[in-house]
């Protein structure tokens, strides 16, 4: 039994971490056994290193689960907030299944078809991505429709976050299929039209509500490929080289800015 | 700053009108919304969630026009709103689902927003389940959860719609009390189908009908409209408007008043089903 007790002056050198290594090493080996010096330190313990030391063991219990493709999105440069957005509702796996279905239902369609018919599939491939996510979260089908429509999250950059688990999928599929598929091996143009679709549509959702903004963004398209079919004879025009081109500068000049726009006033992703 | 300013306020889905050029004006404190089923409650807590967008009319709320997006997005900074569906995505804990709504919130420090998440939890006595997964939380659980994420950010203006349904009589009890509370500094619109709950907390009461507004002031005013008109007697009265057995073998009727009956005190059901009883008759009356 200890007979031996820290003085105060001691115990407080402890606590404040003001003792040598050998002492601290003598003390902490006493307090160990000694349930009086215990009680007596406790006086000199600094109570908010002790709440934030708790705080942060709850912190890292409550800590969320990570899926294995949220943590590639990290690791790829999303931002931890961003990459829950893109994978967390579990009804992003019916997202995910939506898109691949609509995908390869598209792939499909445009090897049965003959070269005219698949054509004007891939005239709206463009949009099909983007639609096909904001039907899957739309009202009556993703749970959290009416809590996610009072937040002022954008909605479109939610859509986009969501469509992230169905792009790979999506370009393997296109891969595969242009690979495999003697003439698919356009369908990967649609990819930087779309890309840019979404990308201006990102922009426009916060001027013009999300309605408007898809709804705008797909008539502009549409309308591009009308006018494309009508002077060059074939809906291809709409994928030229010119346009390719555009699309790619218009995504890069939106990534820019966005990244530009992020570092200044706060995180935008 | 006001925080509910609705003029002329109508909306139509397809040709149906569900809001007819309501008016309200709120300020802070609770406001209790009452009315029968498909009387436009929903809708209207919906607007002033600016979950849905209204037809005709202006919506302002916490002083900034909910029409334009821009100033929308700085309504939904501060605003909280309980919808009456709650649907939960399978998989989540209590704790993941309120910090998914909290990045919803635009609340990017992580660490900021785990520890409000956790003081939220708190305020609807859900800490202990915090890490539990959603699916295996009890009805009143899941309602409190719901009532959680709409406390993220210290909200000034809090739409609940119907949040003390399926709580127990307990739990109600402390629902009203943080409500109260929170309404000190705030506004907070609640509907409800319990004529108790509005005479419990709510100093002002609006009764919608048809999409209109009805009735709207003090509890106790829309319960003495029914003075003189409230009934107890022991046989049922044919001619009564409503009646209804009570627990102590008397028949408690509302209308004229029946041979041999007495009158007693009315309660704020009384008014209310006098109300919506009227209403209903002047509208058959235009048809």
């Amino acid at each position: 039994m200890t007979v031996w007790h820290a003085e105060d002056a001691l115990l407080a050198a402890y606590a404040s971490g003001d003792l040598d290594h050998a002492r601290a090493a003598s003390v902490e080996q006493h307090l160990a056994g000694c349930a009086i010096c215990r009680t007596a330190i406790a006086a000199h313990a600094d109570a908010a290193l002790i709440a934030r030391a708790w705080t942060d063991t709850l912190d890292r219990l409550d800590q969320p689960r990570t899926a294995p493709f949220e943590r590639l999105l990290t690791r790829l440069g999303l931002s931890p907030s961003a990459a829950r957005l893109a994978t967390g509702a579990s009804a992003a796996r019916r997202a995910w299944m939506a898109g691949c279905m609509l995908v390869a239902g598209f792939a499909v369609v445009a090897r049965q078809m003959d070269g005219g018919m698949a054509l004007w599939f891939l005239a709206v491939a463009p949009l099909a991505p983007l639609t096909g996510v904001a039907l899957a979260y739309g009202p009556g089908v993703f749970s959290m429709h009416e809590v996610v429509a009072a937040a002022p999250y954008p909605r479109l950059r939610l859509m986009l976050l969501r469509c992230l688990p169905v792009l790979p999928m999506t370009a393997l599929l296109l891969a595969v299929g242009g690979l495999v598929l003697p003439g698919t091996a356009r369908a990967a143009l649609w990819l930087l039209p779309g890309l840019a679709l979404a990308a201006l549509g990102l922009v426009t959702e916060r001027l013009f509500g999300i309605q408007v903004a898809i709804a705008g963004l797909a008539g502009l398209w549409m309308g591009g490929v009308a006018i494309a079919r009508i002077t060059t004879g074939s809906v291809l025009g709409a994928f030229s080289p010119v346009v390719q081109v555009l699309s790619s500068t218009i995504v890069f000049g939106i990534v820019c800015a966005a990244l530009v726009g992020a570092r200044r006033t706060r995180n935008l992703w | 700053m006001t925080g509910i300013q609705l003029t002329e306020v109508s909306k139509s889905y397809g040709r149906r009108r569900v809001l007819d050029r309501v008016t309200l004006d709120v300020g802070n404190g609770v406001l209790g919304l009452l009315g029968p089923n498909g009387a436009g409650k929903t809708t209207l807590l919906r607007v002033l969630a600016t979950v849905a967008g209204a037809d005709a009319g202006r919506v302002e709320l916490l002083g900034r026009d909910a029409r334009d997006p821009l100033e929308r997005v700085a309504i939904r900074h501060r605003l909280g709103y309980v919808p009456q569906e709650i649907g939960f995505p399978r998989g989540f804990t209590a704790f993941e689902y309120v910090d998914y709504v909290g990045i919803l919130k635009e609340m990017t420090d992580r660490r900021a927003r785990h520890d409000e998440v956790r003081r939220v939890l708190e305020a609807v006595g859900l800490t202990t389940v915090a890490r539990r997964r959603v699916w295996r939380l009890s009805g009143g659980m899941k309602r409190r959860l719901i009532i959680a994420q709409a406390l993220l950010g210290d909200p000034r203006l809090l739409i609940l719609d119907e949040p003390t349904d399926g709580l127990d009589p307990e739990q109600r009890l402390r629902l009203r009390d943080t409500i109260s509370a929170l309404a000190e500094d705030r506004c907070v619109v609640v509907s409800t189908h319990q004529t108790e709950d509005v005479a419990a907390f709510c100093p002002r009461v609006v009764v919608l009908h048809e999409g209109s507004v009805r009735f709207d002031g003090d509890p106790r005013l829309l319960a003495a409209a029914a003075t003189g008109r409230v009934w107890r007697s022991d046989q049922r009265d044919p001619g009564a408007r409503l009646a209804w057995r009570t627990g102590d073998g008397g028949v408690r009727q509302i209308g004229s008043p029946p041979a041999g009956a007495t009158l007693v005190e009315p309660s704020l059901e009384d008014g209310y089903l006098l109300l919506v009883g009227d209403c209903a008759r002047a509208v058959k009356a235009t048809r």
